[in-house]
């Protein structure tokens, strides 16, 4: 078992999944829950005015599926190590992937304000 | 808390305790105070001379000719324009390109003031973008300085307004804010009333929208500068954000900010 969870007040509402050296984020921000770049993947979640929300990071055969998935497709990871990260680029969870392009899903359990959010890698 | 009109024909807010622009009033304080004082000079040169100084001198030391009048184009040594001498004359001339030249009084106070507008723009901009830079432009005279510099200040500008619409500076609906404690994100609950009470007042500083998007109700606290982008530790301010507003600036100070520092 190799999942990873953590709690945290997200400042402006939004993450980032990427290679742990960053990407490129996609922009402009619109009021998609999900938008992405090949190297970079942004997700709204609650404000941290509004709580906390909690992270899990986890192969994809670890997880019991919880909620809505609403996020399917690759990203970059030429260092091989996959991070969930804040817009002050604190590394919430970091974890090794064994390819340079890694498949993600992403599952949150409400439409707006999720606050739990789940990230399967492989 | 002043105005400034952008290049565009908007106007953002500009708060006064920038130092950034408590020094630029110094500066042009300065300036003027200057300009009259080099205008009493001029004035005084001309009733001691009993002539125009603008009027063009062939410098000392060229045989035959030094120190007649003449026009500027019409000689091939180099014009030295009276009243920009120093006493003794040894006053550098401007170095433009590899080229000197010679800069009159009025000339030398408005490149002054066009760079000291330039710095104070470019300054500001890149407390909240730090790789930006204008375009570069060439030039072959002071006139052509001065413009570069305007053009500097003016994309500088526009590139300001631009980024407080990103809500990345104080937004185009900025009016009331409150002083931020420090950087930290811990609220008290009257920081949060007041927050709510200048957003349902005002709007979203960057939008206008009265409504915060959140699912408590609650405008987000947003610190300006961004926390990310104050390097120079400023004293920030918070004003009400909404949700997606939120969302956007953490976009975009992802952008900006030095990726390499992690």
């Amino acid at each position: 078992m190799n999942i990873k969870k953590r709690d945290y007040d997200v400042e402006n509402g939004i993450f980032f999944v990427s290679d742990v050296n960053g990407g490129r984020p996609p922009y402009p921000v619109t009021n998609e829950r999900v938008q992405w770049t090949s190297s970079c993947i942004n997700v709204h979640c609650m404000h941290e005015i509004d709580g906390t929300v909690t992270f899990t990071l986890a192969p994809f055969e670890d997880i019991a599926v919880p909620c809505e998935l609403i996020f399917d497709g690759t990203v970059e990871t030429p260092s091989r190590e996959l991070m969930i990260s804040s817009v002050e680029t604190i590394p919430l969870l970091k974890t090794e992937v064994p390819e340079s392009v890694t498949r993600i899903r992403i599952w949150t359990n409400h439409p707006k304000w999720p606050d739990k959010v789940v990230v399967g890698w492989g | 808390m002043s105005t400034m009109r952008c290049g565009r024909g908007g106007t953002w807010l500009v708060h006064g305790l920038d130092p950034a622009d408590a020094a630029l009033a110094r500066f042009r304080y300065a300036i003027a105070a200057n300009r009259v004082l080099l205008a009493g000079e001029r004035f005084r040169r001309e009733l001691k001379a009993g002539f125009h100084p603008n009027e063009p001198r062939i410098p000392a030391g060229n045989p035959g000719i030094g120190g007649q009048w003449t026009d500027e184009g019409g000689v091939s040594a180099r014009v030295v324009r009276v009243q920009s001498r120093g006493p003794r004359g040894e006053e550098p001339p401007e170095r433009i390109a590899g080229r000197l030249f010679d800069a009159t009084p009025a000339e030398e106070a408005r490149l002054e003031i066009s760079q000291a507008q330039m710095q104070a723009a470019l300054r500001r901009v890149q407390q909240l973008d730090p790789n930006w830079k204008p375009r570069p432009s060439l030039y072959e005279t002071i006139e052509g300085e001065i413009t570069a510099n305007e053009a500097a200040t003016r994309e500088a500008q526009d590139r300001l307004y631009e980024l407080s619409r990103v809500g990345s500076g104080p937004g185009p609906f900025a009016v009331e804010s409150q002083p931020a404690r420090g950087p930290g994100r811990s609220w008290t609950a009257a920081e949060i009333r007041e927050n709510n009470r200048i957003g349902r007042t005002y709007g979203c500083h960057t939008c206008g929208t009265k409504d915060p998007e959140t699912a408590s109700g609650n405008y987000v606290l947003d610190h300006q500068a961004p926390i990310r982008l104050n390097r120079n530790g400023l004293p920030m301010r918070i004003y009400p954000h909404c949700a997606l507003c939120s969302a956007r600036q953490g976009d975009i100070v992802n952008h900006l900010a030095d990726r390499d520092e992690y």
